[in-house]
C-alpha cells in the first residue's frame, strides 16, 4: 500500500521494515529489562509512595508481588 | 549518612485543591446549561455570550484545563514532593505556576464567550493565551526538572515519569499545534490548511486526551492508589511496560478521529492498527491499579475514597476498551458524527477523571487539616449521585448515538433515505437530551455536596502550611550500570530519562506527518478550487466566530447514504485554502460541505430568516437565533491584514490584494443585499449576515462551481 500511495520516497519500502523493528526491540527491550530486574529494587520502589505507618505489608514482609 | 530535615509546601497543594473544586463546579453547571439548550433553545437565553456554539468550548476547555488541570497539579505538588523527599524547586515558580493558570482560565472564559476561538477543538484560545500557556507550561517544567535534581530519592518512582511525560508531549503538542500567523490581537489563521491542519488538530486533540486526561491521571492513580489502598503496587514491573508501551502508541493513534475523512487511507489505518494496539497497555494499567487493592476489597465497602477510585479505575478500562473499538472503521462509519462520541469521552471525563480526582480530594484534604473527613455518609452519598449521574449521562447518549447513526443510513424498500428531513432523526432525540440533562445535574449535586463536606472539614481541623519531614541526603552512585539493571539506572537519571520518553512520543507523530508535509500527491488538486472572496472570508469567519463547526460538519464520507443526503462525498482538494479546517466531529445539525450547490442550495432569503428565526424555517428546529447578525456590523478596517496573513501562509491573493478587497467584499455583499430586498428584506451591507450567507452559498462550489 506505501508503495503505490507514495512512490517518490525514496525506499519508501525499507519504512515498513524499519517501522516493525523499531517496534518488535522496544517491546522486546522493556519486557527483557523487566524481567531481569533486580528484585529488592522493586521492592524497593514499590513502597516508596508509602509511608511506614501506612504500609501494613513493610511490618509483615508481604507484598512480594513483580 | 546525614540526615537532613526540610519542610513540604502544602500551601501550594492547597491553593490548586480549591482551584479544582471551584472550576470544577463552574464545568459541571456549563455542561448542565448547555446539555439543556439542545432540548430547549430558549435556554441559549437570547445572547451571542451564551449560545451553545460558545459555550461548548467554555465547557470543554473548564473541564479539561481548569478542572482537571488543576487537579493534575494538586496531585502532583502533593506526591512529587513526598516521592522525591524534597521541597518544590521553587515557590516563587509554583506561585507564578498558580496565578499564571488560573489567568489563562480566565482569559479563555472572556475570549471564548465573545467569540474569539481558532476554531480548533481543545485548542481554541487564540495566540496570546497560547503563548501565556507554553510559558506557564515551561514554569511548571522548570520547577518540575528542579525539583527532580534536587531530590533526596535517587530512583524516580513511576509516578515521576508519568509527570514527566506529561510535560514533555503537552508542550510538544501544544506548540506545534498552535503555529499560526496572527492577523490581529485576538485574531489567527493557523499555519496548516485543510487535511494537513485537521491531521495536525487531531494528532493533538487525540494526545491532549492521552497526555493531559489520561497519562498525569496515571501518575496520581499510581501514588493515590497504593496511598489509599496502604498497600503497594500490584506489580513494579507491569507499571513500567504499561508506561513505556503506553507512551509509545497512544501518539500513533491521532488519525482514528478522521475515519472515511479525507484523510488519506494509509494514515487512517495507522490511527486504527495502534488504536487497537493500545488496549494492551491501558488495560495493563487499569489492572494494575484494581490489584492494587488485592486483599483490601473488604475496605472499599467502606471507605468512599476507595470506592470513588475503583470506579474511577473501572471506567478508564471501559473508555479505553470503547475507544479501540470505535477507531474500527466499520463501527466509526456508525457512531461518528453522533452522540455516541459523547457518552465515550463522557464516561472517561466524569468517570476516570472526575471520580479520581473525587477520591484524591477525600483522601488529602482531611489529611492535610489534620483531622478527619467531616462526613463519610455525605461522601458517601457523592458517590452514589455521582456514580447514578455517569449512567443518566452516558446511557441515553449511547441510545441517542445507536439511534440517530441508524437513522441517517435507514433507506426504503425502494431505494430512497427513508428519514430525509435531518431534523427528523434530531426531534426523535429530544427525550434522551433530557435524560442527559439530568445526568449531569446529578453529577453536579453530588460535586456541591462534596464542597459542603470538604469546607467543614477544613473547618474543624487546622491546616498545616508547612510539614516538616526528613530524609538522608543524597549520596553519588559509583556502581557500574550491568545488564538487567537498565531500567535502575535510567530511573537516577531524570535527564536521559526525558530525552528517551520525548524520542518514544515523537517516533509516531514523525511517521505520519513527514510523508503528509513532503508529498504533494498526497492532496489532489482541483482546478476549480479557489480561494474565498473577501467576503467569504469575513463570512467565515462569523462562522468560527458563532462556532457554528460544534454542531455542523463539512465532511461528507463515501457513504451512500451521505452521498444521497448532502451530495458529493469531501475530497481533500476542496480544502487547500481552508486555515483553518472546519470539518467538525459532531453533527447536532446537518452537514453543510454541499449548502450552497445542488439540492441544498437555497436563496439568500432563507438563510436571512434562517439566522434570525430557525423555526420559521425549520420547524421544530433546535438551533439557537442569531438575530443579532442582522444587526453587528463588521469592521472591515481589519480585512487588509487578514489577507495579508492568509498570503503569507500559502493562499494564492495577488500582491496589492489587500488595497481593494474591502471594496471588492462591498460589491458582493451589495449583490446579496439587493436579492434580500427582493424577498422584502432591508439589510445594510457590511452587517454579519451579509458575509454568512457569502460563505454559505459559496460552500460546495470549488468542486461544482
Amino acid at each position: 500500500m506505501f508503495r503505490s500511495l507514495l512512490p517518490e520516497i525514496q525506499g519508501i519500502a525499507m519504512m515498513q521494515i524499519v517501522a516493525m523493528l523499531i517496534f518488535v526491540a522496544v517491546f522486546a527491550g522493556v519486557i527483557y529489562l523487566v524481567i531481569n530486574m533486580n528484585r529488592s529494587h522493586i521492592k524497593h520502589m514499590k513502597h516508596l509512595p508509602l509511608d511506614l505507618e501506612d504500609d501494613p505489608s513493610l511490618k509483615h514482609g508481604e507484598g512480594s508481588h513483580g | 549518612m546525614a540526615i537532613e530535615r526540610f519542610r513540604y509546601d502544602n500551601q501550594i497543594v492547597r491553593m490548586f485543591y480549591w482551584a479544582t473544586i471551584l472550576w470544577g463546579v463552574v464545568a459541571f453547571l456549563v455542561g448542565v446549561i448547555i446539555a439543556l439548550q439542545l432540548p430547549l433553545p430558549g435556554m441559549n437565553l437570547g445572547s451571542p455570550l451564551t449560545t451553545f456554539g460558545r459555550l461548548r468550548p467554555v465547557h470543554t476547555n473548564a473541564a479539561i484545563f481548569a478542572f482537571v488541570g488543576n487537579g493534575v497539579f494538586f496531585g502532583y505538588y502533593y506526591a512529587i514532593q513526598r516521592l522525591l523527599k524534597t521541597r518544590n524547586f521553587s515557590d516563587v515558580l509554583s506561585r507564578v505556576h498558580f496565578w499564571g493558570w488560573q489567568l489563562i482560565i480566565v482569559s479563555a472564559a472572556l475570549t471564548l464567550t465573545t467569540g474569539h476561538t481558532t476554531a480548533k477543538e481543545y485548542a481554541e484560545l487564540e495566540w496570546p493565551i497560547d503563548i501565556a500557556i507554553a510559558g506557564i507550561w515551561v514554569v511548571w517544567g522548570v520547577n518540575m526538572m528542579g525539583t527532580i535534581i534536587k531530590r533526596r530519592e535517587k530512583h524516580m518512582y513511576v509516578a515521576v515519569w508519568f509527570f514527566i511525560a506529561t510535560f514533555f508531549t503537552v508542550a510538544m503538542l501544544h506548540i506545534v499545534n498552535s503555529l499560526e500567523v496572527p492577523a490581529s490581537f485576538l485574531k489567527s489563521y493557523p499555519i496548516y490548511a485543510g487535511v494537513q491542519d485537521a491531521l495536525v488538530q487531531w494528532w493533538y486533540a487525540h494526545n491532549a486526551v492521552a497526555f493531559f486526561l489520561t497519562t498525569p491521571y496515571l501518575g496520581l492513580m499510581y501514588y493515590y492508589m497504593p496511598k489509599a489502598a496502604q498497600r503497594p503496587v500490584y506489580s513494579y514491573r507491569l507499571s513500567i511496560i504499561h508506561f513505556w508501551a503506553l507512551i509509545f502508541l497512544y501518539i500513533w493513534a491521532g488519525p482514528h478521529h478522521l475515519l472515511y475523512s479525507a484523510v488519506p487511507d494509509w494514515a487512517q489505518s495507522l490511527g486504527t492498527v495502534f488504536s487497537i494496539m493500545l488496549i494492551a497497555p491501558s488495560w495493563g494499567g487499569m489492572l494494575n491499579g484494581l490489584l492494587t487493592l488485592r486483599g483490601a476489597w473488604d475496605r472499599v465497602r467502606q471507605d468512599p475514597v476507595l470506592k470513588f477510585m475503583v470506579v474511577a479505575v473501572t471506567a478508564y478500562g471501559m473508555a479505553t476498551f470503547e475507544g479501540p473499538m470505535l477507531s474500527l472503521k466499520n463501527v466509526n462509519a456508525l457512531s461518528h458524527f453522533t452522540d455516541w462520541t459523547i457518552a465515550h469521552v463522557h464516561v472517561g471525563a466524569l468517570g476516570w477523571n472526575g471520580f479520581l480526582t473525587f477520591g484524591m480530594l477525600y483522601w488529602l484534604v482531611p489529611r492535610l487539616y489534620n483531622t478527619k473527613l467531616h462526613s463519610l455518609k455525605l461522601a458517601n452519598f457523592h458517590f452514589w449521585i455521582g456514580t447514578l449521574g455517569i449512567l443518566f449521562y452516558a446511557i441515553p447518549m449511547y441510545w441517542t448515538g445507536v439511534t440517530q447513526g441508524l437513522m441517517w443510513k435507514q433507506f426504503t424498500d425502494e431505494g430512497f433515505l427513508q428519514y430525509p428531513n435531518f431534523l427528523e432523526t434530531v426531534l426523535q432525540l429530544i427525550p434522551m437530551y433530557y435524560m442527559r440533562a439530568l445526568g449531569g445535574t446529578l453529577f453536579l449535586v453530588g460535586a456541591l455536596v462534596m464542597v459542603v463536606n470538604l469546607v467543614k472539614t477544613a473547618k474543624q481541623g487546622s491546616f498545616e502550611a508547612e510539614e516538616e519531614a526528613e530524609a538522608p541526603a543524597l549520596e553519588k552512585e559509583t556502581a557500574p550500570v550491568v545488564v538487567g539493571y537498565w531500567h535502575r539506572w535510567i530511573e537516577s537519571r531524570p535527564i536521559q530519562f526525558s530525552l528517551l520518553a520525548l524520542v518514544a512520543v515523537l517516533i509516531g507523530g514523525i511517521v505520519e506527518f513527514v510523508p503528509m508535509f513532503v508529498i504533494k500527491s498526497n492532496i489532489p488538486t482541483i482546478s476549480t478550487v479557489k480561494p474565498y472572496s473577501a467576503l467569504e472570508l469575513e463570512g467565515r469567519d462569523i462562522y468560527i466566530k458563532e462556532g457554528c463547526f460544534n454542531c455542523h460538519s463539512q465532511m461528507i464520507r463515501p457513504f451512500r447514504n451521505e452521498v444521497e443526503r448532502y451530495g458529493e462525498y469531501s475530497r481533500a482538494g476542496e480544502y487547500v485554502y481552508d486555515h483553518p479546517f472546519l470539518w467538525g466531529s459532531k453533527r447536532t445539525g446537518p452537514d453543510l460541505h454541499r449548502e450552497g450547490v445542488g439540492k441544498l442550495r437555497k436563496p439568500d432569503a432563507w438563510h436571512y430568516n434562517h439566522m434570525i428565526d430557525p423555526r420559521s424555517m425549520s420547524p421544530g428546529s433546535i438551533m439557537p437565533p442569531y438575530p443579532w447578525m442582522a444587526e453587528n456590523r463588521i469592521n472591515y478596517d481589519k480585512l487588509p491584514a487578514k489577507i495579508k496573513a492568509m498570503r503569507s501562509i500559502g493562499v494564492p491573493y495577488a500582491e496589492g490584494y489587500e488595497d481593494q478587497a474591502v471594496e471588492d467584499a462591498r460589491k458582493e455583499a451589495e449583490q446579496i443585499v439587493a436579492s434580500l430586498k427582493q424577498s422584502g428584506i432591508e439589510s445594510a451591507w457590511d452587517t454579519e449576515i451579509v458575509a454568512l450567507i457569502a460563505y454559505l452559498q459559496k460552500l460546495g462550489t470549488g468542486l461544482n462551481p
